[in-house]
C-alpha cells in the first residue's frame, strides 16, 4: 500500500486537514479560500488521480490542506475513492472537513455517513448555506451535529462566511470513530461476527489503521481492496473455499469452526441477500439513505414551497430538444466566435511585442551562431507557444471556466448523450471534444471525467482528431485562403466523419461495454467573477508548466538537427515517397517534422523554406487540399504526446500517435491519387 | 461477446411476444402465469424479459395481465407466421411433429439464458412487483412521486446509481424524459441524468402502492 508522503516533500506543518465531500459542493472554493495562491497539484503514489496542496495559517499555526477528490462513497468504483480513504486512513489527517451541500443535504449525507464508518476526524460543513436560505432551506446544524455526532458548522465558501469557525472546529476534533447509523438486527448481527473473526487474527499494520467496524462492513459488501488486504493477513493455506461453500447450502448459521474472515464474510452476505432480497451492498445503501432522511426530516425546516420558478423554466426550456440545441448551436458558435476573435487580437499584439524584441535582440549583435542559437533554437519555440497558442487558450479556459461554475455544461453533456452514444460513449465525453476545439491538451486531461479507463481511451483518442485551434490555423489559412470556403469547411467534415468511425471501430474492438451516463445536474446559477478567474489562472498555470518545458526543448532539438543537416538529408532521402506517393515538394517532410511540435508551425516553415507567403505560387490546388488534409490528422502535437503519455502510458501514447502519422499519410494518398485520377477521367 | 447477450435477449423477448400472440388467438388470458408455463419459455428469465419489453414500448402490465401494444403486437404475429412457416416447412420434409416444433423454435433464436437460483430468485420478486403496478422509470409518469423497487441486471452500474442515491425505498421524480436519449430525476433533492439504457434498468413504483407494501430493507433504529 502507499505511504504517507507529503505531495510537497519538504513541508512541515503543525497540521494536516483534508477536505473531502461530493462533487459541486463548492469544495474547491473553500480550498482556494484557505490557501489562496499557495498551492500545487500532486499524485498519490502509485494512482493517476491528482490532489491540490496548499498551506494556510490559522492562530499562529500553520496547516497543510490537502483537496481531495468529489467522489460520492467510498467503495472501489474509481481510483478517486480508492486515493480518498487510502488517504484518510494512512496520512491520518487530524480532521477532515466533510463539505457538503445544504440544499442536497440528504444525498449528501450518505458520504458523511461513510466517512464516519471509515472512522475519519470529521467536521462537517454546511456549505452553500447562504444558497440554502434564500431558497427556504432551514438546517439546525445543533440537531444534525446530536444525530451524526459530530461536529457541524454553517459556511458559504464563496463569502467567507463560516470559515474560521470551521478551522476552529477542525483543529479540536479528535479521533473518535463512532457509529452514527446502526443497521438492523441482522446486519448488526453480521458484523459483529466478523469483527470477532478479525480479532482473533493478526493483522497487518495497514489493516490496523482501518476501524474494525469499517473492514467488517467492507468484507460483507465484498469490497475487493479490503478483501485483498485481509487475505493478505491471512496465511494463505488457512483460506478455503469449502466452509462457504458448506455454509450457503446449509442456510442456517455458520460452523462456528469457520474463522477465515473473508469465507465468514461471505457466508453472512449471502444468508443476508436470501432474508432480504437485495444485494448485501444495496441493503446497506438502502438503510443508510433511510437514516439521512430520518436526519434531514429531524434536523431540515422547509419553508417555501418548492414551484417552479423562472430560473426552472429557463432550465426545462434549454432541455428541449429544441430549444436546448438551438441555444446550445448559437452559444458554440458565439464561444469560439469570441475565442478567435479575442485570439487574434491578443495574437497581433504578441505578434507586434515579439518583433519589437527581435530587433532588439538583432542589434546586440551577437555572432551568428550564438544568435542562433538563442533565437531559433529557443526563443522561436516560445514565440510560437506564446503568440499563438496562448492568445486562444486563455479566452477559452475562461468561458470554460463560465460554462462549467454556470452549470451549463451539465446540461450541454444531457443534450448530446445520444450523440455521444452512437459514438460508443456518453453525454460526458462532449466536453472534452469541446475542449478539443481551442487545444487538445486540455482535452485529453479533461478526459478524466469519464468513469472507466476503457471509455477515458475512446474518449482521448477521438478528442486527439478533433482540429484544435493550430490546425484551424493551417486549414483557414491556407485551404481557407487559397482555395475557398468549402474546400475547408470539407477538411472539417473529414474530420466530424473519421470521428464517427474511429468512435465505433474502437467500441467494437475494445473489450468492455460502455456504461450509460450517471450525472449530477447543478443548479443553473450566475458564475462568480472571483472564481472563475481564479480558475482559469490555475489551469492555464497548469498548462504552461506542462507545454512550455517540452516546447522549448523540442524547439531547440530540431534546430539543432537542422544545423547538423539530419533535416536536409532526411528530407532527400524520403522524397520518393513525399513526391511520389503524396505529390507534394520534397521539403514538405521538414515542414510536417516541425508540425510535431506546433501545427501553425508547417506553414511558418513553409512559407521560410520556400521564400514566400503565397503558397498558390509553389503548390497547386492539389497539392495544398492534401498538404492541410496531412497536416490535420496526422501526429497530435507533442504536448498532446506528452499528455497521452501522462494519462495513458508511453505505449498507448506511441500506439495512437503511430497510428494517426500512418493514416493521415495513408489517407493523404489515397486523396492525391483520387484527384488525379478524377483529373484524368474528368 | 456483448453480441450474442444481446441477441439472446433479443430473442427471449420475441420469443415472449410470440407466446402471447399464441394466447391471444387461442382465447386463452394473457397472464404471467401463464408466460410461465409455456414450455417453450423454459429457463427463459421472464422478469427480465418483461421489463426490456416494456422498456421498449411493446407491452405492458396491468396486475397479472400482460397486454400487447401495437408494435409488440406486429412482431409477436410476425414471429408467430415465422415459425408456422417453418413447422410447417419441417413437416412436409417428413419430420415428426414434435421434432418439427422444436427446430422451427432453434431456427428463430438460440434461447440461451442461464437459469441459476439467484437468477429465479429475482426473477420471482421481479413479476410479483409488475403485478402491482411496478414499471421501468422511462415509462413513468413526469412529475409523479413514485419508489424506487430495485435495479434489475448487476454490475458497476448499481453500485454507481445507489452512490448517488438511487436505492430500494428512495423518493424518485422523473422530471424530463427525451425520446430516445436520456432522463432527468430527482432524487433525495438532488436532480441525475441517467442515460436511456440504465434508467431502464431501475424499477419503481407509484409511491402510493409502495406504502401499503413494507419494503424488507428497515431504516436504522
Amino acid at each position: 500500500m502507499a505511504t504517507s508522503q507529503s505531495l510537497i516533500a519538504d513541508r512541515k506543518a503543525d497540521y494536516l486537514i483534508a477536505l473531502a465531500g461530493n462533487a459541486n459542493v463548492g469544495k474547491s472554493v473553500i480550498f482556494n479560500s484557505l490557501t489562496g495562491l499557495n498551492q500545487i497539484v500532486g499524485n498519490w503514489p502509485g494512482k493517476t488521480v491528482e490532489l491540490a496542496e496548499g498551506v494556510c495559517s490559522h492562530g499562529g499555526k500553520s496547516i497543510r490542506v490537502v483537496d481531495l477528490p468529489g467522489i460520492y462513497s467510498l467503495s472501489t468504483y474509481s481510483q478517486e475513492e480508492l486515493v480518498s480513504r487510502e488517504f484518510i486512513a494512512e496520512a491520518t489527517p487530524d480532521a477532515v472537513i466533510n463539505v457538503v451541500d445544504s440544499t442536497v443535504l440528504q444525498r449528501n449525507l450518505y458520504f458523511t455517513l461513510q466517512l464516519i464508518e471509515l472512522g475519519a476526524p470529521i467536521v462537517v460543513a454546511l456549505n452553500l448555506i447562504d444558497l440554502a436560505e434564500t431558497s427556504g432551506i432551514e438546517v439546525d446544524e445543533r440537531k444534525l451535529a446530536e444525530l451524526l455526532g459530530v461536529p457541524v458548522v454553517k459556511t458559504s465558501g464563496a463569502t467567507g462566511r463560516g470559515l474560521t469557525e470551521l478551522i476552529d472546529a477542525a483543529l479540536e476534533v479528535g479521533r473518535v470513530p463512532r457509529a452514527a447509523v446502526r443497521y438492523g438486527r441482522e446486519v448488526e448481527g453480521a458484523i459483529a461476527s466478523l469483527e470477532r473473526a478479525l480479532d482473533a487474527r493478526r493483522l497487518l499494520p495497514s489493516i490496523g489503521s482501518y476501524p474494525r467496524r469499517f473492514v467488517a462492513i467492507k468484507l460483507l459488501e465484498a469490497d475487493k481492496e479490503i478483501g485483498e488486504v485481509v487475505k493478505g493477513s491471512v496465511g494463505v493455506e488457512e483460506f478455503r473455499e469449502a466452509p462457504a461453500a458448506a455454509a450457503e447450502s446449509g442456510g442456517g448459521q455458520p460452523p462456528s469452526s469457520v474463522q477465515n474472515p473473508l469465507a465468514l464474510a461471505r457466508a453472512l452476505g449471502w444468508r443476508l441477500e436470501r432474508l432480504h432480497g437485495h444485494p448485501i451492498a444495496t441493503v446497506l445503501a438502502a438503510e443508510r439513505y433511510a437514516f439521512c432522511a430520518k436526519a434531514v426530516d429531524a434536523a431540515v425546516l422547509t419553508t417555501k414551497r418548492k414551484s417552479r420558478s423562472a430560473g426552472e423554466r429557463l432550465d426545462t426550456f434549454l432541455l428541449t430538444k429544441a430549444g436546448g440545441w438551438v441555444v446550445l448551436v448559437i452559444g458554440m458558435f458565439a464561444l469560439f466566435g469570441a475565442v478567435y476573435f479575442i485570439g487574434d487580437r491578443l495574437s497581433t499584439l504578441l505578434d507586434g511585442l515579439f518583433e519589437l524584441l527581435h530587433s532588439a535582440f538583432l542589434g546586440l549583435a551577437l555572432p551568428a551562431w550564438l544568435s542562433g542559437f538563442i533565437w531559433e533554437g529557443l526563443v522561436q519555440g516560445v514565440v510560437a507557444g506564446v503568440e499563438v497558442a496562448l492568445p486562444y487558450i486563455v479566452p477559452f479556459y475562461l468561458i470554460l471556466s463560465v460554462l462549467e461554475n454556470s452549470g451549463y455544461l451539465a446540461r450541454i453533456a444531457f443534450l448530446t448523450d445520444s450523440i455521444m452514444h452512437r459514438l460508443g460513449l456518453h453525454g460526458k465525453a462532449f466536453i472534452p471534444m469541446i475542449l478539443g476545439i481551442g487545444c487538445n491538451v486540455p482535452a485529453v486531461m479533461g478526459t478524466r471525467i469519464m468513469e472507466q479507463p476503457r471509455n477515458r481511451l475512446i474518449a482521448a483518442v477521438l478528442a486527439t482528431i478533433v482540429p484544435c485551434s493550430a490546425r484551424t490555423v493551417v486549414i483557414l489559412g491556407l485551404v481557407g485562403v487559397f482555395l475557398g470556403f468549402l474546400p475547408a469547411i470539407s477538411l472539417y467534415l473529414v474530420s466530424i466523419i473519421l470521428i464517427f468511425i474511429v468512435g465505433r471501430v474502437m467500441n467494437r474492438l475494445l473489450p468492455g461495454d460502455n456504461p450509460g451516463l450517471i450525472m449530477e445536474m447543478p443548479k443553473l446559477r450566475l458564475p462568480i467573477a472571483r472564481i472563475t478567474v481564479r480558475q482559469t489562472w490555475f489551469r492555464l498555470r497548469d498548462f504552461i508548466q506542462f507545454a512550455f518545458p517540452i516546447i522549448v526543448v523540442g524547439s531547440l532539438a530540431l534546430y539543432l538537427l537542422n544545423i547538423a543537416g539530419v533535416l536536409g538529408w532526411l528530407s532527400a532521402a524520403l522524397s520518393p515517397f513525399t513526391e511520389g506517393v503524396l505529390g507534394l515538394p520534397a521539403i514538405s517532410i521538414i515542414v510536417l517534422i516541425f508540425g510535431i511540435f506546433r501545427k501553425e508551425l508547417t506553414l511558418i516553415m513553409f512559407a521560410a523554406l520556400s521564400h514566400t507567403m503565397l503558397f498558390n505560387t509553389v503548390l497547386n490546388p492539389r497539392q495544398i487540399y492534401v498538404f492541410a488534409l496531412i497536416v490535420m490528422l496526422y501526429v497530435p502535437c507533442v504536448s498532446t504526446i506528452a499528455v497521452l503519455r501522462r494519462e495513458f502510458g508511453g505505449r498507448k501514447a506511441a500506439l495512437i500517435s503511430g497510428a494517426e502519422v500512418v493514416g493521415a499519410l495513408l489517407l493523404g494518398a489515397l486523396v492525391n491519387w483520387g484527384w488525379q485520377a478524377f483529373r484524368l477521367i474528368g | 461477446m456483448a453480441d450474442r447477450q444481446e441477441r439472446g435477449e433479443k430473442e427471449a423477448g420475441e420469443e415472449c411476444l410470440e407466446a402471447l400472440y399464441r394466447l391471444e388467438l387461442e382465447h386463452l388470458p394473457q397472464t404471467i402465469e401463464a408466460l410461465r408455463g409455456n414450455s417453450d419459455l423454459a429457463g427463459v428469465d421472464i422478469g427480465n424479459v418483461l421489463l426490456e419489453l416494456m422498456a421498449a414500448g411493446f407491452v405492458t402490465m396491468g396486475g397479472e395481465a400482460v397486454r400487447f401494444t401495437r408494435g409488440g403486437r406486429i412482431i409477436g404475429r410476425r414471429i408467430y407466421t415465422r415459425h408456422e412457416l417453418a413447422e410447417g416447412i419441417f413437416s412436409l420434409l417428413g419430420m415428426r411433429k414434435s421434432r418439427a416444433h422444436e427446430e422451427a423454435c432453434r431456427l428463430e433464436h438460440e434461447v440461451g439464458v442461464d437459469a441459476e437460483s439467484g437468477l429465479a430468485d429475482e426473477q420471482r420478486s421481479l413479476l410479483e412487483l409488475f403485478s402491482r403496478g411496478a414499471i421501468p422509470l422511462t415509462r413513468a409518469q413526469e412529475d409523479e412521486e413514485y419508489r424506487v423497487c430495485l435495479i434489475s441486471g448487476g454490475g458497476g452500474s448499481r453500485r454507481r446509481l445507489e452512490d448517488m442515491g438511487i436505492a430500494p425505498g428512495t423518493s424518485i421524480r422523473l422530471r424530463t424524459r427525451r425520446q430516445g436519449g436520456p432522463v432527468e430525476i430527482e432524487i433525495q433533492g438532488s436532480r441525475l441524468a441517467l442515460g436511456r439504457g440504465i434508467a431502464s434498468k431501475v424499477v419503481v413504483i407509484p409511491a402510493a402502492v409502495y406504502g401499503r407494501h413494507e419494503p424488507s430493507a428497515k431504516g436504522a433504529d
